[in-house]
């Protein structure tokens, strides 16, 4: 029976589970990953051996790298985390999912815009941030599906039968509204076209803006809601309730609140302010506890039942999977300490990270969850548990060949890129191309591993196949008791409450004794001690209060909702708000970006548009290795009017950042048609289409306005003058290029591409606060 | 004068970073107590609620 109406309590009913969604994004989740992982092979490929280009433009290693990044997470561990949260949401709930039709629109609204995705992202339709490339239509549509997804979840959790919350619920209803936030702020762009826009935040806010996205991807798509499956999940298949139920409280509310301010560990050692920096990796530091606290809690649910893992895949994966967990949120503390950091940054071994928590938690819980779901789904045994198991050992060795080569790659690269001589003046290997030649065999290793990986995952299709092929699917179901509707805590007294009220009273008055002086300092910190002693006094006499307020807290979900809310949001704004207000091209001191030409603003976009930035870094760390390989340390103002900024994370091809004017226009024209030819042993693409494609130039004059929107200070200028200013330019580049024997239309995009490449790191002295009026016409080229 | 009271705040923002550990020990403090506090028999009850639904497949789509 459908339990759409709501009954009487004490009346008994059989609610039947809408299980026929959780098989369709069960086998899209199985469909995708095996599209993530080949496309991961493949660039794997592209690393080892550069002619896996194949010089075609929609396959390059800049083209397929966003895809591989979008389909893993969105695609491969989207879908999974829908399949799981469904499945477990409505057994926790003792309720049917709220709305079959909310559930279908999310299931083939979410397969349009991976579709979506995988054509446009090899057109080099981006918008230049990691795991946030999907053009502005798209992230439309990804707001839109989320809230259909948010809608249909809370809606059944106010329709449940349970009255208490599980603690896999606080970890979906965290992931939920988090993500919401974070996908909106870095997604805020203006646009250009129907597939270009620019981002709103520019230089330092972009950047901070871009990781404290970017790393809150990891935490509340990747982890927390994962998290929450492993909580359901692995009781279920161990046959054992949670190891500690107040230690996954502690676990939530830590984790929940401390993981948001740790997006600026991305950004250490670079122009970051200093005092974000260090939040960052002091919370860095901090979130290990509570993610060892999640792992042991999954790990010891398993006490009683080690003897299963020896045969059951199932609490294989799931065993191997929190392990990997534990070891990711191990090494990313780690990698989060500064003189790590300089070593780790811009390295493979950043990449290894990645995978281990990718591969190892995400895939492994994954396998294990589809494992545990299809006999039940389709009632019907697994087709072969040997095979299960042999997946399982196949894929474990394809995840240490893969980190293992990382880690190797990683440490050789930051140690032969940073190593000096005579006494800290000069570099040991100062050619960047050393470091790539040494690591060649872990790129070979590394794409070894990864296609065992892919493999034994091809093994679960097959097995998966096999169980449900010929099977009737069937749905769940219970008989339930209508509970009687205890009386709701209302949004107010979620957050007008002692400990609530107490919590933020202590945090003021410290901080004022902190930041104070003298008399008003003494004064914070004895009403500091003061409201410690009100609230022991008060506990200790209404203590049952405190105690019911938290029980109330776990059986009314908006309440709880908002307070997960207001965990998740502090950081961000203590983090965003001051970057924002203080880090403006008006504000900057010392130097200050020169902004793009209308030329050189089309070749960034193309810059862009290959995805040059995955390879290349603009950003040179105050670090000694950085700066005798670069030159003088990047400052705050030299890349303000960036829209979107081009920091980069990794360095697979050396850093950019001062690269205006140190080669010739004739060696950039040389080196984008065959880097080879000006670097012996290189692995970066051919880039032929280049010489024969013209520049749109007939898009500059929205992207100026636009940007003048966004307050890079252009002047007002007609298409008429753009244009003229493009001819100009190209001219000067061309009649150089002729000079050096090269023969090239002036409209077509390698001008541009050069004309870019050699502006960038062109800085302007600040003696005052007005800023420079930018000029149409270019400075004469080499 | 404390070591915290001798850090610099002529760039005001730092204070945030004194402000955000605070905030988080308030935070942490107060959960653990709750979480001490919470009667075995809630806890019993929550920690069995994804195991006392043993759920029987329906019909047949």
């Amino acid at each position: 029976m459908h339990d759409h109406v709501r009954l009487p309590a004490g009346a008994k009913v059989t609610v039947e589970f809408n299980d026929g969604v959780v098989r369709q994004f069960l086998i899209a989740s199985i469909f995708w990953g095996v599209v993530a992982m080949l496309v991961g092979v493949i660039i794997a490929t592209q690393l080892s051996f550069w002619q896996a280009n194949l010089n075609l433009r929609y396959v390059t290693f800049g083209r397929l790298r966003p895809l591989h990044t979008n389909a893993a997470i969105f695609a491969f561990v989207g879908n999974m985390l829908f399949a799981g949260i469904y499945y477990s949401t409505q057994r926790l709930c003792k309720t049917r999912l709220a709305s079959d039709f909310l559930s279908q629109l999310h299931f083939w609204g979410w397969q349009a815009i991976i579709v979506a995705a995988a054509v446009t992202l090899p057109l080099g339709l981006t918008r230049g941030k990691e795991y946030a490339e999907l053009i502005w239509p798209i992230n439309i549509a990804v707001a839109l599906i989320w809230v259909v997804f948010a809608i249909n979840f809370f809606w059944t959790l106010a329709r449940r039968n349970e009255p208490s919350l599980y603690v896999a619920l606080w970890f979906y209803i965290a992931s939920i509204v988090t993500v919401a936030v974070l996908y909106i702020v870095n997604h805020l762009s203006i646009p250009t076209s129907w597939v270009h826009s620019y981002s709103v935040f520019g230089g330092v806010q972009d950047a901070l803006v871009q990781w404290w996205y970017g790393h809150n991807a990891v935490a509340f798509f990747l982890t927390t809601p994962v998290l929450g499956i492993m909580y359901y999940f692995v009781p279920k298949a161990a046959g054992r309730p949670v190891y500690s139920y107040r230690l996954s409280i502690v676990h939530f509310w830590s984790l929940v609140f401390l993981y948001i301010w740790a997006g600026s560990h991305h950004l250490l050692n670079t122009a970051l302010p200093n005092w974000l920096q260090s939040v960052g990796e002091l919370f860095s530091l901090m979130l290990w506890a509570p993610s060892w606290g999640g792992m042991l809690n999954g790990l010891l649910t398993l006490r009683g039942a080690w003897h299963k893992v020896r045969t059951d895949p199932v609490l294989k994966f799931f065993a191997a999977g929190v392990t990997f967990y534990g070891m990711a949120t191990f090494e990313g503390p780690l990698l989060a300490i500064k003189s790590v950091n300089a070593l780790a940054h811009y390295s493979d071994w950043i990449i290894g990270h990645v995978h281990s928590g990718t591969l190892g938690w995400n895939g492994f819980m994954a396998a294990g969850m589809f494992y545990y779901l299809a006999p039940r789904l389709w009632n019907r045994k697994l087709h072969s548990v040997s095979a299960a198991n042999m997946h399982f050992w196949i894929g474990l060795v394809g995840i240490l060949l893969y980190i293992a080569s990382m880690w190797v790659s990683g440490v050789t690269q930051g140690l032969m890129l940073s190593a000096t001589r005579d006494n800290g003046t000069a570099l040991a290997n100062p050619n960047f191309i050393d470091a790539v030649i040494a690591t060649k065999a872990m790129m070979y290793t590394r794409a070894f591993g990864g296609a065992l990986y892919l493999g034994g995952w091809l093994m679960l299709v097959w097995n998966i196949w096999k169980t449900a092929s010929g099977a009737q699917p069937v749905n769940g179901s219970i008989e339930v008791f209508i509970e009687e509707k205890k009386p709701s805590m209302d949004l107010a007294h979620g957050f007008f409450n002692v400990p609530v009220v107490a919590c933020a009273s202590l945090v003021i008055f410290i901080t004022a004794w902190a930041a104070l002086k003298g008399v008003a300092s003494g004064v914070a910190l004895w009403l500091g001690v003061l409201t410690v002693m009100a609230a022991m006094m008060h506990k200790e006499f209404k203590g049952q209060t405190w105690g019911q307020w938290y029980d109330r807290l776990l059986e009314n979900s908006l309440p709880f909702t908002a307070l997960t809310i207001l965990a998740v949001l502090v950081g961000g704004m203590v983090e965003i708000i001051p970057t924002v207000i203080i880090n403006q091209a008006d504000n900057m001191e010392g130097v200050r970006q020169i902004p793009y030409t209308p030329l050189e603003l089309a070749g960034r976009d193309i810059y862009v548009r290959e995805g040059c930035y995955l390879c290349h870094s603009q950003m040179i760390r105050t670090l000694v290795g950085d700066v005798l390989r670069y030159g003088d340390y990047s400052k705050l103002g030299e890349s303000i009017y960036d829209h979107p900024f081009q920091w980069g994370s990794k360095r697979n091809g050396p850093d950019l950042a001062r690269e205006g004017g140190k080669n010739l226009n004739i060696w950039h024209f040389n080196h984008m048609r065959n880097p080879r030819d000006v670097t012996p042993g290189s692995i970066m693409p051919n880039y032929p289409w280049l010489y024969t494609d013209s520049t749109a130039v007939e898009l500059l004059p929205r992207k100026i306005e636009v940007m003048r929107e966004l307050g890079v200070p252009y002047p007002k200028a007609t298409a008429e003058e753009i244009q003229s200013s493009v001819e100009s330019q190209e001219k000067g580049i061309v009649d150089d290029l002729k000079t050096s024997g090269a023969l090239i239309e002036p409209d077509k995009e390698i001008v541009a591409v050069i004309a870019y490449l050699q502006k960038i790191g062109k800085s302007e002295k600040v003696p005052s606060k007005e800023p420079k009026t930018a000029s149409l016409n270019a400075a004469p080229s080499r | 004068m404390s070591i915290i009271q001798r850090i610099d705040l002529e760039q005001w923002q730092r204070v945030l970073s004194i402000v955000s550990v605070m905030l988080f020990l308030c935070t942490f403090v107060i959960i653990l107590v709750f979480s001490l506090g919470m009667p075995r028999k809630k806890l019993t009850h929550l920690e069995s609620l994804p195991l006392d639904l043993d759920d029987q497949p329906s019909d047949h789509e």
